[in-house]
C-alpha cells in the first residue's frame, strides 16, 4: 500500500459520520487532486503536506455537511454520559434513599424498628464510595484523544469489577453502569469495523427484548398469567420493537431505551424487593436500545 | 497575525468562498489542482485541503458539476464546470454583495 492510499484510508476512516455518497464524493475530488499533482511532478509527501492532515479535511468536510460528528464519535461519547448519568443516579438511590439497615431502639415497654440509608448508618463517606462508578465511567471522556480507546476499555473492565466484588453489598446496582461502559467499548468498534450492528447483534439484541415475552407466554401457557389486553399488549409491543430492531430500525433503538430509563427512574420511586433484577432488566434494556440506535445502519 | 484576526479572516472568507468557487468557473472550466493554486495565491484559503469538502457539497447541491477531458498528460482530467443552478445562486450573491459591499465600505470609510 502506497502512502496516498494510507492516507486516503485514514480520511474515509475519519468521515464514517457522512452518508456514502457524501463520504464518496470527498474522496473521489480529493483523488483528482492526488493525480493532478502527481502530474504535475508533486512529490507524495508535497503534495499531503499542502491538502493538510486527514483529521482537519474530515473537520472541513463536517463543517461543509452540517457539521455532524462522526457516528463513531457520537455513538462513544452518548453511552459514557449515559453511564455517568445512571451511575450518579444509582449513587444517590443507594446512597440515600435505599433502606438498607434496620435498627431497633427501646424506649420503655415498647420496640420502635427505624429503617436507615446507607448514609444515616454510614456517615457521609459511604457516599464517595457509591459514586467510585460514576467516576469510572466519566473518566474516558476527561482524556486525551489518542487514551480514548484504552481507558474506555479499562472503565468497562474496572467498572464490572467493582460490580463483583461490591457484589456483597451495593456492587449489584451499578450493573447497568457496567453494561454501558461495555456498550461504549463495543459500539464505536462495530461502527468503526463494519458501519455498525450486523446481522448477529441484532437478533441478538432483539433476543434480549423478547425474552420476557417468552417467560410470559409460558406463564400463560401454564395458567399462571391471565390472559387480557394487560399482558398481551405489552407482548406485542416488545414482539414489534424487536423484530424492528433485527431489521436495524434506529427508532425502536430509541424506543427500547427509552423503556429502560423509564424503568431505571422509577426505582427511584418505588423500590421493594425487586429493585435489583428491576435495576437489571432497566439497565439491560437502556443498554441494548440505546446502543442500537446509536449504532443501527439505517 | 494574532490568532483572533486569523479567525476573523477565516471567518470572513467562508461565507464567501463558494461564491468566489463559482465565479472563477462562470469564466471558464478548472480541474482542481489548478483551482486549488489559484484560490491559494488570491489568500482565499489557507489549505489545498479546504477547498475539496466545499467542492463535494457544491456537487452534491448542484452548483457545479464534474466532467473528464483529455490534458496534455495524456491522462484525462476531471474538471469542474458551473451548473445553471450556480449560475442563479452567483447571480443572486453579487446583487447581495454589491448591497452589502456598498454599505460596508460606507461605514468604514475614514476608519484606520
Amino acid at each position: 500500500m502506497n502512502t496516498h492510499d494510507t492516507y486516503l484510508d485514514e480520511i474515509r476512516r475519519r468521515l464514517d459520520g457522512l452518508t456514502p455518497s457524501q463520504r464518496e464524493t470527498v474522496l473521489d475530488d480529493l483523488r483528482g487532486h492526488l493525480a493532478d499533482a502527481a502530474d504535475a511532478g508533486r512529490s507524495q509527501e508535497e503534495t499531503q503536506a499542502a491538502l493538510g492532515t486527514p483529521s482537519e479535511i474530515a473537520q472541513r468536510s463536517y463543517e461543509e455537511f452540517g457539521g455532524a460528528p462522526s457516528a463513531v464519535d457520537r455513538a462513544w461519547r452518548v453511552l459514557l454520559w449515559t453511564a455517568t448519568g445512571t451511575a450518579v443516579m444509582l449513587a444517590a438511590v443507594v446512597a440515600f434513599l435505599m433502606p438498607s439497615y434496620q435498627v431497633s431502639t427501646s424506649n420503655g415497654p415498647y420496640e420502635n424498628i427505624e429503617t436507615l440509608s446507607l448514609v444515616d448508618a454510614f456517615g457521609p463517606g459511604i457516599a464517595l464510595l457509591a459514586l467510585i462508578p460514576a467516576a469510572i465511567a466519566v473518566a474516558p471522556l476527561l482524556v486525551p484523544e489518542r487514551l480514548h480507546a484504552v481507558i474506555t476499555l479499562t472503565a468497562a473492565i474496572a467498572t464490572t469489577a467493582f460490580v463483583i466484588i461490591a457484589g456483597f453489598s451495593i456492587g449489584g446496582y451499578f450493573a447497568p453502569v457496567a453494561m454501558l461502559a461495555w456498550a461504549a467499548v463495543i459500539t464505536p468498534w462495530r461502527l468503526r469495523i463494519a458501519g455498525g450492528f450486523g446481522f448477529g447483534w441484532r437478533i441478538a439484541a432483539a433476543a434480549v427484548i423478547i425474552a420476557p415475552v417468552l417467560v410470559w407466554l409460558a406463564g400463560i401457557s401454564t395458567g399462571a398469567i391471565a390472559w387480557g389486553a394487560v399482558t398481551v399488549i405489552p407482548m406485542i409491543i416488545s414482539a414489534a420493537l424487536a423484530a424492528l430492531i433485527a431489521m436495524g430500525y434506529r427508532a425502536a433503538g430509541w424506543a427500547v431505551a427509552a423503556f429502560g430509563a423509564i424503568t431505571l427512574v422509577s426505582v427511584i420511586l418505588n423500590f421493594g424487593m425487586l429493585a435489583l433484577g428491576v435495576i437489571a432488566a432497566g439497565g439491560l434494556l437502556l443498554t441494548v436500545g440505546l446502543a442500537h440506535a446509536l449504532g443501527a445502519r439505517r | 497575525m494574532t490568532d483572533s484576526t486569523e479567525r476573523l479572516e477565516t471567518n470572513l472568507r467562508r461565507g464567501v468562498l463558494e461564491f468566489c468557487v463559482l465565479a472563477l468557473l462562470s469564466k471558464e472550466e478548472r480541474y482542481g489542482l489548478d483551482l486549488a493554486t489559484d484560490l491559494i495565491e488570491r489568500r482565499l484559503i489557507a489549505s489545498e485541503g479546504s477547498l475539496y469538502p466545499l467542492l463535494s457539497r457544491m456537487r452534491e447541491n448542484g452548483l457545479v458539476e464534474t466532467r473528464w477531458q483529455p490534458s496534455g498528460a495524456g491522462r484525462p482530467r476531471r474538471y469542474y464546470a458551473i451548473t445553471a443552478l450556480g449560475t442563479d445562486q452567483l447571480t443572486s450573491f453579487v446583487d447581495i454583495w454589491k448591497s452589502i459591499g456598498g454599505q460596508v465600505d460606507q461605514l468604514l470609510e475614514g476608519i484606520q
